[in-house]
């Protein structure tokens, strides 16, 4: 009785060190699974969105010389889902100069007086040239390193 | 610097004198050739001794979601109201107000005769039109 015991231990801890190692073997494939994914997602996404952006900046640069209120509005509101959109995708520095400028955009869309508006307007288009610039960057070293895995 | 309520205003102003016949525009072919795609024609009006002239263009927007091909660029048409000089050049863009649109239909009634013509048009009597 005693050894049944013990081998039903044994079998049990057997068992439970089985469903553990499977268990961390799950959770490593789906890890590499997301991490696959996401890299794929980067590389398709990324170069279409830097596309949209440069096209909804060059409506915001047209709308700023015209003077056109609305259209600032709707542009700069455009360009920040855009950039939104972009954060999973970024990390560390850059991820931060991305929130930076959603943040900046999003004050710039909130100001009533008109000559803060129009200046602040004239900031955040600066900075969002900067983040299309850092956005080319990203997108050619995903090209290169994809260039460099095949 | 002026509010861009107040240009509305100037805007609502011209709109008044063009309806009530009271402000002359004239059709100018020297700045529509200074300009780059215009639609029609560039009117021109002396206000005040200002030189105004106003005018329809078309210019690339983009939209991700646009219907018109895969590009996302497509053509849109947008309203100038500007200050110019005697020779047609850009002195001031007059911000892009909600009445420009108006403005331009005001003035494009009155320099094509429209209004005229409805009104000798209906008070003719029937049969003597001068159809052809």
């Amino acid at each position: 009785m005693d050894s049944l015991n013990i081998w039903g231990s044994v079998a049990s801890i057997a068992g439970l060190l089985v469903s553990i190692v499977g268990l961390i073997i799950t959770i490593r494939v789906l890890w590499r699974v997301r991490n696959i994914e996401k890299a794929f997602l980067k590389q398709a996404l990324l170069p279409s969105r830097m596309k949209a952006l440069q096209g909804y900046m060059r409506n915001l640069e047209r709308a700023i010389t015209t003077k056109n209120r609305q259209s600032v509005l709707q542009e700069l509101e455009r360009c920040r889902a855009l950039i939104k959109a972009c954060f999973d995708y970024l990390e560390g520095h850059r991820r931060e100069s991305f929130e930076q400028t959603a943040q900046a955009l999003e004050h710039a869309c909130q100001l009533s007086a008109e000559n803060e508006f129009w200046t602040e307007c004239e900031r955040a288009l600066s900075r969002l040239h900067g983040v299309h610039e850092d956005l080319k960057t990203l997108v050619k070293e995903l090209e290169w390193r994809s260039k460099d895995a095949n | 610097m002026p509010t861009e309520s107040e240009w509305e205003q100037a805007t609502q102003r011209l709109i008044d004198l063009t309806e009530s016949g009271q402000l002359k525009w004239e059709v100018n072919a020297h700045i529509k050739s200074q300009r780059e795609n215009v639609e029609g024609d560039v009117y021109l009006a002396n206000v005040q001794g200002r030189f105004i002239a106003v005018y329809e263009y078309k210019y690339q927007y983009y939209d991700e979601e646009s219907s018109s091909g895969t590009s996302g660029w497509e053509m849109r048409n947008e309203v100038a109201i500007e200050f110019v000089d005697a020779i047609g050049v850009l002195q001031y863009r007059w911000p892009a107000v909600p009445g420009r649109w108006r403005l331009l239909d005001a003035i494009r009634c009155l320099v094509s005769g429209a209004q005229a013509f409805l009104k000798t048009f209906l008070t003719q009597p029937a049969g003597k039109e001068g159809v052809w």
